[in-house]
């Protein structure tokens, strides 16, 4: 065997590995999903035979209003999530971020503010599900005392879409204060003395100086919680279960009914491929928006 | 009719023995029309005496449960079920332990809420057969046979070594028939035995009725929105006159919207095409009339499901509901309910204008696994006629279950002790068992009827939309099934 020859193999050896590993958990389920997509596999359909019926159970998809209406349900919640979580987690990370007076109560508060992010997104739904519940909630029990009508949160149509925004936007405005935070901390101090020295206002400053870099932590919170909105389940199933109607069934949602309620699982596998494109396009569409490394600018 | 069940086991199953459905049809009829009293009630359909099932010629005297479990080395093994959380199965988890002294099997099971009962068999089918008895809600029969899921009981009762021989399936001693055809029976074979049996009940609070000035139930639907609802609801005391079960499941589906269609004279299906019978007049003047009854409601229950509608009668939040009857055991049960004294029951509503009275059918049976090996099977057969026995029925019934034996219900200390006896077999003389088609699309069906109806009943639809939706979807779902290409049997 020759030298190069060996070195090769050697190569092959370390590389192994982590190869087989990310075939094993990360290749072979897509690959599987792919495979279910492209059959009729009804669990309960009165066959264990399930054979290949082509690109069949897409165009079923695609003609079926419930999975229109729940992507549209989907894009709703994250239109209305990611900004709010996004300017209330920058304003959060501004504010502790401030040097002076109260470091204590700011490094309190930081600890304090990160906890419905520790929270189990199940207990999450759970928890507001009670405080929202008409009949004995302390939120309607508050709104009354001080005068104002009481509300059905979660069997409003409109309203209970808002309740699971709300409860995503409490649970995830941390995420984004922590990623802001940790980039405002590299801001360099003199950049900002410059731009003051020069004139600028805190709009030119926020946009010349701590834009750039607050843009990679952003793309990634983007990224990471438009994978999550999509694969969102445990809060909103214990929240609304997707009610009233179908007014908060998001497409995680409806998956799972399609598979574990009508087992029919080759349409609720088409279902997960068109979820995956998605979130796909979604993540180069944030790159190609906000993402610029620090020292291109 | 009229056959008599020779030693030949195969007539205990087939032919004049067996319910069919046309049988059953009769059989309510003649209950209907002809007999007022319940005692006649419980006789209805039986022109023939039903011999005990088993032909073996075995003393009765030397058959006991326990021996045939020793002789037959099932003594040990273990059984294990899927409970709900309701009081048929607290009742059976108070009995059960009498079963295992006796024969050596242990019965094992899971808790779960109705709406993990059907996913929870099926993938157990599906993967490793973990539950060795198989809980068959009237639904699921179509799914679980045709799927070859369970086992033709034929198997065993006709071996008399292990059948009880005074198990009595048919005739006055039997099961009320519209029970063993709804929940055990598909095409004219039966596969499990009656066990949580229910109809929907009237249930009220008869202070509150009283203090309205009402001395009976309302009979129409007309007449509980029109005479009694304005009187019962006073909503600055949170009392409410009414409350519907309207959880986007299986629940607005059976509790609520066909509740409505059938009493106005709809159906999903057409019995002879399978073709959806859903956008039409009467569906749609249900479903108006359905959503009517809201502002008689309480606030936020348009996703209630069967916990919250008890415990809104059990609490005096509400004045009446239309309920599963075994709830009666958790509205007079005082760690439940604050109205144990104050418990009425009635007959559900009809609909004044078509004179159509049909209240809501349902209940499960014990079936067993058609998987598992035959050791298990004769255990499982053992349990499933001891615990849906006459002689396990009036215990049964005082532990809090319902059971499906037609005796029981002529006990007079009974009838005198539960009130809820006389509807109850009032109710199931006008039920209608294939109210759900029973076939295997059945929970595909029902998740779209669900979405259609709850969409309208929160008005996030218009009544329009979600009925066109529902015949649309439901056509989609039966074509996709084989049901107009011949590929199904159109059976339900």
């Amino acid at each position: 065997m020759t030298l190069r020859r060996r070195h090769m193999l050697t190569g092959l050896g370390f590389l192994a590995p982590t190869v087989i590993i990310l075939s094993a958990v990360g290749l072979f389920p897509l690959g599987y999903l792919i495979d279910v997509s492209l059959r009729n596999y009804n669990l309960a359909g009165g066959s264990a035979q399930y054979p290949y019926v082509g690109m069949h159970n897409f165009g079923v998809v695609l003609h079926d209003p419930i999975f229109w209406h729940a992507s549209m349900v989907t894009v709703e919640y994250a239109l209305i999530a990611l900004p709010a979580e996004a300017v209330l987690g920058l304003w959060l990370a501004m504010l502790l971020n401030r040097k002076g007076r109260g470091e204590r109560v700011r490094k309190l508060a930081k600890v304090v503010l990160i906890f419905p992010l520790m929270i189990t997104p199940v207990v999450a739904g759970l928890f507001w599900n009670l405080m929202l519940n008409p009949q004995f909630g302390v939120v309607d029990y508050l709104l009354g005392a001080i005068g104002l009508p009481h509300l059905t949160w979660l069997s409003t149509p409109y309203l209970a879409l808002m309740s699971v925004v709300g409860v995503d936007v409490w649970t995830w405005t941390p995420f984004f204060m922590l990623i802001f935070s940790s980039a405002l901390a590299v801001v360099p101090q003199e950049q900002e003395e410059a731009a003051l020295m020069d004139g600028a206002n805190r709009w030119d400053i926020f946009r010349r100086v701590y834009w750039p870099y607050l843009r990679p932590g952003f793309t990634a919170a983007l990224i990471i919680h438009s994978a999550d909105i999509i694969r969102n389940f445990g809060m909103i199933f214990t929240l609304t279960n997707g009610g009233p109607a179908i007014a908060t069934q998001t497409l995680s949602l409806y998956i799972r009914r399609m598979a574990f309620k009508i087992f029919n699982l080759g349409d609720a596998a088409t279902m997960s491929v068109f979820a995956l494109i998605i979130t796909i396009i979604l993540s180069r569409l944030y790159i190609r928006m906000f993402y610029q490394d620090i020292s291109a600018t | 009719m009229g056959t008599r069940a020779s030693d030949n086991p195969e007539n205990a199953n087939v032919g004049g023995t067996t319910l069919s459905r046309r049988r059953f049809l009769i059989s309510s009829v003649a209950a209907t029309v002809g007999v007022g009293s319940l005692a006649g009630l419980a006789g209805c359909g039986t022109t023939t005496s039903q011999p005990k099932t088993n032909g073996g010629g075995k003393s009765p005297g030397k058959w006991s449960y326990g021996s045939v479990a020793k002789n037959l080395g099932l003594s040990g093994i273990t059984l294990h079920a899927p409970f709900l959380r309701r009081p048929g199965y607290t009742a059976a988890e108070k009995l059960i332990p009498e079963f295992t002294d006796e024969t050596g099997i242990r019965i094992t099971w899971d808790w779960m809420p109705y709406s993990d009962l059907y996913s929870k068999q099926v993938l157990s089918f599906r993967t490793d057969n973990s539950y060795h008895l198989a809980l068959s809600d009237c639904v699921f029969v179509g799914s679980f046979v045709t799927n070859g899921w369970v086992t033709p009981l034929k198997k065993f009762w006709s071996n008399s070594e292990i059948t009880d021989p005074e198990l009595q399936v048919h005739g006055p001693n039997g099961f009320f028939p519209v029970l063993l055809f709804g929940y055990g029976t598909w095409g004219n074979t039966v596969y499990g035995l009656p066990f949580d049996c229910y109809s929907h009940l009237k249930f009220y609070n008869k202070q509150y009725f009283k203090e309205a000035g009402f001395h009976s139930t309302p009979s129409t639907w007309q007449e509980l929105r029109d005479v009694y609802a304005p009187k019962l609801t006073d909503s600055s005391k949170n009392r409410y006159a009414y409350v519907l079960q309207a959880a986007r499941n299986e629940t607005i589906v059976a509790d609520a919207l066909l509740v409505f269609v059938q009493d106005w004279g709809g159906a999903v299906i057409d019995s002879k095409t399978f073709k959806p019978t859903i956008d039409t007049p009467q569906w749609r003047d249900a479903l108006e009339f359905m959503i009517s009854l809201k502002k008689f409601m309480p606030p936020g229950s348009d996703t209630w499901d069967h916990d919250p509608t008890v415990q809104a009668l059990a609490q005096g939040t509400v004045a009446m509901i239309d309920e599963w009857s075994p709830f009666y055991t958790t509205l007079t049960t005082p760690s439940s309910s604050k109205i144990v004294n104050e418990v009425g029951v009635g007959v559900e509503p009809g609909n004044q204008l078509t004179h159509l009275r049909k209240p809501a059918f349902g209940g499960f049976s014990w079936m067993i696994n058609s998987h598992i090996s035959t050791k298990e099977q004769q255990a499982a057969w053992l349990f499933i006629q001891w615990i849906t026995s006459n002689k396990m029925a009036p215990r049964y019934v005082e532990a809090g279950g319902v059971p499906g034996r037609r005796a029981v219900y002529q006990d007079r200390t009974l009838l005198a002790k539960y009130p809820y006896f006389k509807p109850l077999v009032e109710s199931w003389a006008l039920a209608n068992p294939v109210e759900r088609p029973r076939f295997a699309s059945w929970p595909a069906v029902s998740a779209i009827l669900a979405d259609g109806a709850s969409a309208a009943y929160t008005q996030a639809w218009s009544v329009s939309k979600a009925l066109h939706y529902m015949q649309s979807n439901v056509y989609r779902t039966l074509e996709t099934a084989g049901y107009y290409s011949g590929r199904q049997p159109l059976l339900q």
